[in-house]
C-alpha cells in the first residue's frame, strides 16, 4: 500500500465516496429522478457550460468567464429548478414519449479543494440520447466539479462543463451533463 | 391540386414554383420545404440576392478583427480593415478552393490558405503567393485573384451582406421595416448584440423557423405550454391557449414582418425573472418616455411589447426575450440556428449580462422554449418523405384578407397577434424572388401586389 498511497491526494474512502456520488448522480439523471438530483446539489450551485469557439492558438483573448461567455447553461439553483419544473409539468411535449438517455462517467480524479470541506473533482462524461424511432445524439465533455461535504453527505457545489462541440449537433442540449 | 399560374410571370419556372403556392400563399405545397432542386434555386435566387445578417459592428471593433459566417451555404469572412472599414468576402481560396480561415473569430493581419500558402489581406485581395516570381509566368495576375467580395451595409450597427450588385440598398430592402427596427435601434445609444453566436444543428427546413418567428404567436401558448407555465410573466396568459394574444401583426413590402403584443405599465412584456426582471422593468419605466418623445406614441406602444419577427429571408429576433437569430440553411432538410443576445447599448452591464442569461435560458441551445420548437420543425419537414403525405398542401389561412393600412404604422397591420399574415407575407416575398430574375421586377411585383 505504501507504494500506491502517494498517488492519491485524498483518503481512499473519500475517493470512493466521490466516485459513488458521481455514479449515483448519473443514475438519478438517467432515470429522470430530477428532484432527487436537485437534492444532490447545494443551494449556491453554479452550473456552467460555455460554448466552445474555434479560435487560433495564437489568439490572446482570455478564456471566457461566466460573466462574459455565451453559454448553454449558466445556472443557479433557481434556474435548474425551472428546468426540472418544465419536465415535471406534463406539458413538455418533446419529452413525451421519453427519450432514452445514458451517461458514462469516467476518468475521475479527485484533489483537495480550496477549503477543507471541498474536493476538486475532474471527470469525463459521454451522454448518449436516443429519441423517437432513430434520433441519436452524443455529447462528450470534461467536467470540473467542486463537491462539498455537508452534514448530509457530499453535494455538488460547482460544475464547469467543457463541452467538446462547436456546433451542437443534436437539436437541443436539454440534458444535464 | 389546382395549379395557380401567376399571369404576370413569364419567366422560366423550371421547378414550377408558381404552382406550389398561390400568390396569397394561403397554402403551400410541401415540396418547397423538401425538394433539393427547389433548394438549389433558393440558394441562387433568394440567398445569393438578399441582405443576409453578418454580425454587429461591436463584435469586431478593432482593425484586424474578424468573424467567419455563412451567407446561405457560402462561407464568408467579415473583417475590419486597417482603415476601420468592414468588408466581407468569400472564405474559399481561388487557387484550389480550400477554406482560408478556420477560426470563428479573432484578429488577423491576413488569411493564409493551408494548402499552398496563398495569403489574402483584410480586404480579400490576394496579397502574397509563395514563390510567385519563380513558378508563375507573366500572365499571372494577383490583382484578378482576390476573393469575391460581398456588399456590406450597416443598419444602425447591424451589418448585412449581399452578393448581388443589382440588389436595392439595405435601407430600401428593409422598406417599412426600418421604421419598426428604429423602435429599439434608433433609441439613444442604439442596440447591439452579445456574441459569439451559439450554434445548433436541427434536421428541418429553415423556412419553418423563419415563418414561425415572423408571426406564429399562435404556437406560443401550446408548443411552449410547459415553459410558460414555469417562467410565468407576460406570456403566462396565453399558456394552454387560454386566451388570444393581444396586439398586432405587421407586414412590410419586401417580406419582413413581426408580431408585437403590448404590455402595460404594470406588466412589462418580457420573460426575464427575479432580479433581472426588476432591473428590466426599471429600464422600461425610464425608457418608454424617452421613446415616446423621440419616436412618437405608436412606437412607444410597441417598444413596450414582446416581439417576434423575421427580416426576410433568415434573420429573426424576439424582443422581451431578447434573442437575435439567423437560420443558416444546410440543405433543404437541415439548418443551423445561430443565436446572439439583443440588448440596448446604454443598458447597465449587469442588465446586459442578465438579459444574456435570460435569452440563453429560454432560447439558447438548452433553452426552455427553444427545445420545444426544434422537434416541431423536424416533424413538419420530415413527414414530407412520404410521397402521399407530400401531396397534401399545408394550410396558412389564418387572418386572410384581414390586413389593412394604418394611419401611422407603415406597411400593413393585422389584429390580433394570433395571425398568419406575416407568415404568408414572408412566403409571398420568397415566391416573388423565386420567380423573377431581376431585382427591378421583384420590387415592382411586390409593390404592385402590396398596393392591391
Amino acid at each position: 500500500m505504501s507504494a500506491v498511497a502517494p498517488c492519491l491526494d485524498v483518503p481512499l474512502e473519500a475517493y470512493l465516496a466521490v466516485c459513488t456520488f458521481l455514479y449515483r448522480e448519473a443514475r438519478a439523471l438517467d432515470e429522470e429522478r430530477f428532484r432527487d438530483w436537485l437534492g444532490m446539489v447545494t443551494d449556491d450551485i453554479h452550473y456552467w457550460m460555455p460554448i466552445r469557439e474555434n479560435r487560433f492558438r495564437k489568439d490572446k483573448r482570455p478564456e471566457p468567464t461566466p460573466a462574459d461567455a455565451a453559454s448553454v447553461y449558466n445556472d443557479d439553483r433557481t434556474d435548474l429548478d425551472h428546468r426540472v419544473q418544465r419536465f415535471e409539468s406534463g406539458l413538455a411535449w418533446n419529452e413525451d414519449p421519453p427519450a432514452r438517455v445514458r451517461r458514462m462517467v469516467t476518468n475521475i480524479d479527485v484533489e483537495s479543494g480550496d477549503t477543507p470541506d471541498e474536493y476538486a473533482v475532474y471527470s469525463n462524461i459521454v451522454l448518449y440520447r436516443n429519441r423517437r424511432e432513430d434520433e441519436e445524439g452524443w455529447f462528450v465533455a470534461a467536467r470540473r466539479d467542486r463537491l462539498r461535504m455537508t452534514e448530509t453527505g457530499l453535494r455538488l457545489a460547482r460544475r464547469h462543463i467543457v463541452l467538446d462541440h462547436n456546433v451542437i449537433l443534436d437539436e437541443n442540449l436539454s440534458v444535464f451533463l | 391540386m389546382a395549379a395557380h399560374i401567376d399571369n404576370a410571370v413569364t419567366e422560366p419556372d423550371p421547378n414550377g414554383i408558381a404552382g406550389l403556392l398561390p400568390p396569397d400563399a394561403a397554402w403551400q405545397d410541401r415540396r418547397i420545404y423538401w425538394d433539393e432542386d427547389i433548394y438549389q434555386q433558393e440558394l441562387e435566387r433568394v440567398f445569393a440576392r438578399s441582405w443576409l445578417f453578418l454580425t454587429h459592428e461591436n463584435l469586431i471593433p478593432e482593425p484586424g478583427d474578424f468573424v467567419t459566417t455563412f451567407m446561405g451555404e457560402d462561407r464568408v469572412i467579415v473583417a475590419r480593415g486597417r482603415d476601420g472599414v468592414v468588408r466581407a468576402f468569400l472564405n474559399s481560396c481561388n487557387h484550389r478552393g480550400n477554406i482560408v480561415c478556420r477560426a470563428d473569430s479573432g484578429n488577423a493581419r491576413s488569411f493564409v490558405c493551408h494548402y499552398h500558402g496563398w495569403a489574402y489581406g483584410l480586404d480579400g485581395a490576394l496579397a502574397d503567393v509563395p514563390l510567385e516570381k519563380d513558378i508563375y509566368g507573366d500572365d499571372f495576375d494577383r490583382g484578378k485573384l482576390g476573393l469575391k467580395t460581398v456588399r456590406v451595409e450597416s443598419y444602425r450597427g447591424f451589418l448585412f451582406g449581399n452578393f448581388d450588385a443589382s440588389a436595392p440598398s439595405l435601407e430600401d430592402y428593409l422598406g417599412e421595416m426600418g421604421w419598426y427596427f428604429d423602435t429599439f435601434m434608433a433609441v439613444p445609444g442604439g442596440a447591439e448584440l452579445l456574441g459569439p453566436p451559439i450554434k445548433v444543428r436541427v434536421r428541418a427546413n429553415w423556412k419553418f423557423f423563419a415563418e414561425n418567428f415572423a408571426g406564429d404567436f399562435y404556437h406560443a401558448g401550446w408548443t411552449h405550454a410547459a415553459a410558460v407555465s414555469v417562467i410565468g410573466g407576460a406570456l403566462a396568459e396565453v399558456q394552454g391557449n387560454k386566451a388570444v394574444a393581444p396586439g398586432y401583426q405587421f407586414t412590410t413590402t419586401f417580406g419582413h414582418g413581426f408580431n408585437a403584443s403590448p404590455g402595460t405599465e404594470d406588466l412589462f412584456p418580457h420573460i426575464h425573472q427575479g432580479e433581472i426582471a426588476r432591473e428590466f422593468d426599471d429600464w422600461m419605466r425610464a425608457r418608454i418616455p424617452v421613446v415616446r418623445k423621440e419616436l412618437g406614441p405608436e412606437r412607444a406602444e410597441i417598444y413596450n411589447a414582446i416581439w417576434d419577427g423575421t427580416m426576410f429571408p433568415n434573420t429573426s429576433f424576439l424582443r422581451g426575450i431578447d434573442t437575435w437569430k439567423v437560420w443558416q440553411p444546410r440543405g433543404p432538410r437541415e439548418l443551423e440556428i445561430w443565436t446572439w443576445t439583443l440588448v440596448e447599448q446604454d443598458m447597465p452591464e449587469s442588465l446586459k449580462r442578465g438579459i444574456r442569461h435570460s435569452n440563453e435560458k429560454t432560447f439558447g441551445a438548452a433553452g426552455l422554449l427553444e427545445g420545444d420548437d426544434g422537434e416541431n420543425m423536424e416533424g413538419n419537414t420530415n413527414t414530407a418523405a412520404g410521397w402521399v403525405t407530400r401531396q397534401q398542401p399545408l394550410n396558412a389561412q389564418m387572418g386572410l384578407a384581414r390586413e389593412h393600412a394604418h394611419p401611422v404604422f407603415p406597411g400593413r397591420v393585422s389584429q390580433p397577434a394570433d395571425n398568419e399574415a406575416s407568415h404568408r407575407n414572408l412566403l409571398r416575398m420568397w415566391r416573388t424572388m423565386m420567380l423573377h430574375e431581376d431585382w427591378d421586377k421583384i420590387m415592382a411585383a411586390r409593390r404592385a401586389e402590396y398596393a392591391a
